[in-house]
């Protein structure tokens, strides 16, 4: 009877610790998917950015620039809008450019730059 | 006699289940341990490779802003496809910075211009398998780089005019 008592007491004692180990090990999971999200957003920012830039920089040259277009990078497909206007200054325009980069609907880089015609016409970046 | 009888089997019972459980907390303790390992390594190495690209861009980026005057900055062949080669004076001697990639690394080379250029002596930058710069338009080039079997392309807007 004693020895019955000892087994179940065991038993009990040794279902606590694989129910906290459950809970351990679900905060533990749940952690990981953290982190992995973290790392992949994090990839995505990097990856938008560069896009971003890279857009702002071909606009900057010169370049006449789509107004929306896609570009892959680290095995995603990213979004590139660009939106541009121009405001009159002085003796010429400034036209402003701003690239929006996103991904699966998410928006995860937007830059804006600016450049200056003069008298509406040739470029000085 | 009949109570030993019950007895018996019931303590067999709870020893295997006393194992079992035993088992199934190594089991799932191993599990966790994998799968914090796996994402460990997964975070770190996407890290590693974010930085890496950023760094170089950066890096090269940064040494074409600083040379970028009028005519200091040339597309050349290099060792492997082709190089940038950033012009300056210094105390009336010119020099060179030599930017290529060569043996899966980007290289720099910082010699003067009447010296010959020797891809050996450059010094490591970043690593990339394929590091080729290109001037895509008038003032716009084009770094198109290798890493890790993906390519990325990166481009600088130049201030002042090049020689072509």
């Amino acid at each position: 009877m004693q020895s019955m008592h000892r087994s179940r007491s065991l038993l009990m004692e040794l279902l606590i610790v694989i129910l906290f180990l459950a809970i351990a090990s679900g905060v533990l999971v749940q952690l990981f998917a953290a982190s992995w999200n973290i790392s992949r957003e994090s990839r995505r920012t990097q990856a938008a950015m560069m896009l971003a830039r890279d857009a702002l920089e071909c606009f900057a040259a010169g370049q006449e620039m789509p107004a929306e277009y896609s570009e892959s990078a680290g095995g995603e497909t990213y979004t590139v809008n660009i939106e541009s206007r121009i405001e009159a200054a002085g003796a010429g325009e400034i036209e402003y450019c701003e690239a929006r980069v996103s991904a699966g609907g998410e928006t995860y880089a937007r830059l804006e730059t600016a450049r200056y015609m003069q008298g509406g016409g040739s470029d000085e970046a | 006699m009949n109570q030993d009888k019950k007895r018996v089997p019931m303590g067999a019972f709870a020893g295997l289940c006393s194992y079992l459980l035993v088992g199934l907390f190594a089991v799932l303790a191993l599990f966790c341990v994998i799968v914090g390992a796996e994402v460990y390594r997964g975070t770190v190495e996407n890290s590693r490779e974010n930085a890496a690209l950023r760094n170089a861009m950066s890096y090269v980026t940064g040494k074409v802003r600083t040379a970028d005057a009028e005519n200091a900055i040339r597309i050349a062949e290099g060792p492997e496809g082709n190089m940038l080669e950033l012009s300056e004076t210094i105390d009336g001697e010119d020099y060179i910075t030599y930017i290529y990639g060569y043996r899966g690394e980007i290289r720099e080379l910082f010699t003067a211009a009447s010296y010959g250029f020797d891809p050996e002596a450059g010094e490591i930058v970043a690593s990339a398998q394929r590091f080729s710069p290109s001037m895509e338009a008038p003032g716009l080039i084009c770094l198109n780089v290798t890493l890790n079997n993906e390519d990325y392309a990166s481009h600088i807007a130049l201030g002042s005019e090049q020689e072509d």
